[in-house]
């Protein structure tokens, strides 16, 4: 400890030749080479939580004292006060009928560390597990999400009422079974009045046998300004990889996704009605016509394409505005 | 006992005590210092405003003596030192006729911290209530404009100072939809040059009567850049919309554009230049073309959708070989 005391002297003596910003910089970059930094977003507390490495009695505050659910974090973590989560690489947790997590807390970010397989994890064991957000502005960040049964039908909810969600950089992987046969029936459903919710550069995976796939993206109810972009979803989802159900949604904005839905199944689904604007949108699924592919009649398009057989290049979903 | 000397024993102390609480002092020490959320001039001072915990008693320094209000903490700037005020998640300030924002540090910097709805915001009590940019080189990032009374006549207006840049900001729907609206959200007045509005949010009700653009120039500025805004709403001039001089060398891209239906999606004053790319414009006009009007730029790519279930076309014809 006193030769650590010795070096951390040496760089504070050090910073002070230099302002306050190098000061800062310097010292962040010996505490991040300790692998402790990591700054809530605004004054509040960074929580740490770890499956591999921590403990339910830890206190959450450090990477090295981490506690062992999400759950158990979000406990600790104060409402509406810039609390950030961090989970730890390579931290898996499983999800039951009686252990649920919600989000609960308004205002708190659950932020994964790690890519790849290191990316944590969070397992669905039984059908009716879940993982809810209801309070407002949450943001949920590079997490995957992975079913180990078959059906369940839910892997991720966004609770009715609740606005200014934000799923950013998650991937929803395909089920544990290799045979294909763990699924979630919805990987994401966005209840009613969900208003101001951001899905952005998530990755949706079924197996291609995976029989009890609806849709990725479930809307099913009527929320406005929902944003979903730079999404790719890509499994035999059976009505469409993004559907809306219950009531229209209102100014919805879809732009630059991929979606390749059951073949014959529609890319996006929406209610009669629903405003808004869809661009950028790719979608293979051979159907009859190219406008089947994309079911939003009152949504205006950008290069919004199709392409049903392989070999063909995409064309244009609806026909072209003209003079008239 | 200098600073560093307090320092040092502060460290020593809880570094004794493990990392967590080194770490804790250590950012307690920055943040009573300034240094925490660090000024962007890198020389400059932080300054903290937050209506929740604040007070215009305190001195601003740290963000658990904040100030209340954001013009008590733009008094509390120098100009030009690079200063920055953060504005902590939740922050909320009622604007009215008398109690306005004027920004009047140049290169002072303003940046709201937290999403969503902790993102921090400004509400417009008043059709007076303005926050104005009154020197050169100001920068407003991550930041919410709402209008809480019809027929706000400016929500941000740029005093034809240069250089200003506006980003990540929301100018929200009225707090009664329908009701309460910005006649402009941002007026850049004559010689508002190199302005900067980047990935901003526009929003107001169709049903708004008196919202006439997201973005008004009202006189002669050159090089303004609009760039990745989303603005929908029932603006009857247009989403951006020009009124007085011919601007010169703008650059608009990037940007989706939904105003009211039958109007067009830029408008500017003939014989302004510079060059309109990658936008999409929605409305329901006799012609493609009529989506921009501006007679002296040069176009790429703009495509306007008519109807609902179009797929946008190109809003001007393509260039050829003339001879």
């Amino acid at each position: 400890m006193s030769s650590d005391r010795t070096r951390l002297d040496k760089k504070m003596q050090r910073a002070f030749s230099v302002p306050m910003a190098t000061q800062a910089k310097e010292v962040v970059k010996s505490w991040n080479s300790n692998g402790t930094f990591f700054p809530p977003m605004g004054p509040g507390q960074s929580w740490f939580v770890d499956s591999e490495n921590g403990a339910a009695t830890n206190s959450g505050k450090t990477n090295d004292l981490a506690v062992i659910t999400i759950q158990a974090a979000i406990t600790l973590a104060t409402a509406n006060n810039g609390d950030v989560i961090y989970v730890m690489p390579g931290h898996n947790e499983a999800l039951s009928d009686s252990v649920l997590c919600e989000m609960s807390k308004a205002g708190v970010a659950i932020i994964g560390v790690g890519f790849g397989a290191q990316k944590p994890r969070i397992d669905f064991d039984h059908a009716d597990a879940v993982f809810q957000i209801t309070a407002n502005d949450c943001m949920v960040k590079n997490i995957a999400f992975r079913a180990s049964v078959t059906a369940v039908t839910v892997g991720v909810e966004i609770d009715g009422g609740v606005t200014g969600t934000i799923i950013d950089g998650c991937d929803w992987i395909d089920g544990e079974d290799g045979a294909g046969v763990d699924e979630f029936i919805e990987s994401l459903e966005v209840e009613a009045a969900c208003n101001n919710t951001i899905i952005r550069n998530c990755t949706f995976r079924e197996h291609a046998s995976a029989a009890h796939a609806t849709s990725a993206i479930m809307l099913t109810g009527a929320s406005d300004d929902v944003l979903i972009e730079g999404c790719e979803i890509c499994g035999p989802y059976s009505t469409a990889c993004i559907t809306n159900d219950g009531a229209a949604q209102t100014n919805i904005r879809i732009r630059d996704c991929l979606l390749i839905p059951a073949d014959t199944k529609l890319g996006i689904d929406l209610l009669t009605g629903s405003t808004g604007v869809i661009e950028d949108v790719r979608i293979a699924s051979n159907l009859a016509t190219l406008l089947g592919s994309l079911d939003a009649d009152g949504c205006y398009f950008f290069n919004a394409l199709n392409c049903e057989v392989v070999t063909e290049t995409g064309g244009a979903i609806g026909g072209t505005s003209a003079d008239d | 006992m200098s600073n560093q000397r307090r320092l040092m024993r502060a460290l020593h102390r809880a570094h004794d005590n493990g990392p967590a609480q080194a770490y804790g002092a250590l950012m307690q020490w920055f943040a009573t210092n300034g240094g925490y959320y660090p000024p962007q001039g890198g020389i400059g001072l932080s300054w903290y405003v937050d209506s929740n915990n604040g007070s215009d008693g305190y001195d601003g320094k740290t963000s658990d003596r904040a100030f209340a209000t954001v013009q008590k903490a733009i008094d509390a700037t120098t100009a030009d030192r690079g200063d920055t005020i953060y504005l902590l998640p939740g922050h909320n300030e009622n604007l009215s006729a008398t109690n306005t924002v004027d920004l009047n540090k140049a290169g002072v910097a303003i940046i709201g911290i937290g999403w969503g709805g902790r993102t921090p915001r400004f509400d417009f009590d008043h059709a007076d209530a303005i926050f104005e940019i009154d020197d050169s080189d100001c920068l407003l990032k991550n930041i919410r404009f709402m209008p809480g009374a019809a027929t706000v006549t400016v929500g941000v207006e740029i005093e034809g100072v240069v250089n200003t840049v506006i980003e990540d900001c929301y100018f929200m729907d009225g707090e009664v939809s329908g009701t309460d609206e910005f006649i402009e959200s941002i007026e850049l007045e004559a010689g508002s040059d190199n302005t900067i509005i980047r990935n901003c949010k526009f929003r107001v009700s169709t049903s708004s009567n008196g919202a006439v653009s997201a973005i008004m120039f009202t006189g002669l500025s050159d090089r303004v850049a609009i760039e990745g805004c989303d603005i929908q709403g029932g603006y009857s001039g247009a989403c951006i919309y020009h009124d007085g001089a011919a601007i010169t060398n703008v650059r608009i891209r990037d940007n989706l554009l939904v105003p009211k239906d039958t109007e067009p999606g830029i408008e500017l004053i003939t014989a302004s230049t510079g060059i309109i790319e990658y936008n999409r414009t929605c409305s329901n006009l006799t012609t493609l073309a009529g989506a921009i009007v501006a007679d002296g730029v040069y176009a790429f790519e703009n495509y306007h959708s008519e109807t609902a279930t179009e797929n946008g076309g190109l809003a001007r014809t393509a260039s050829v070989d003339d001879g």
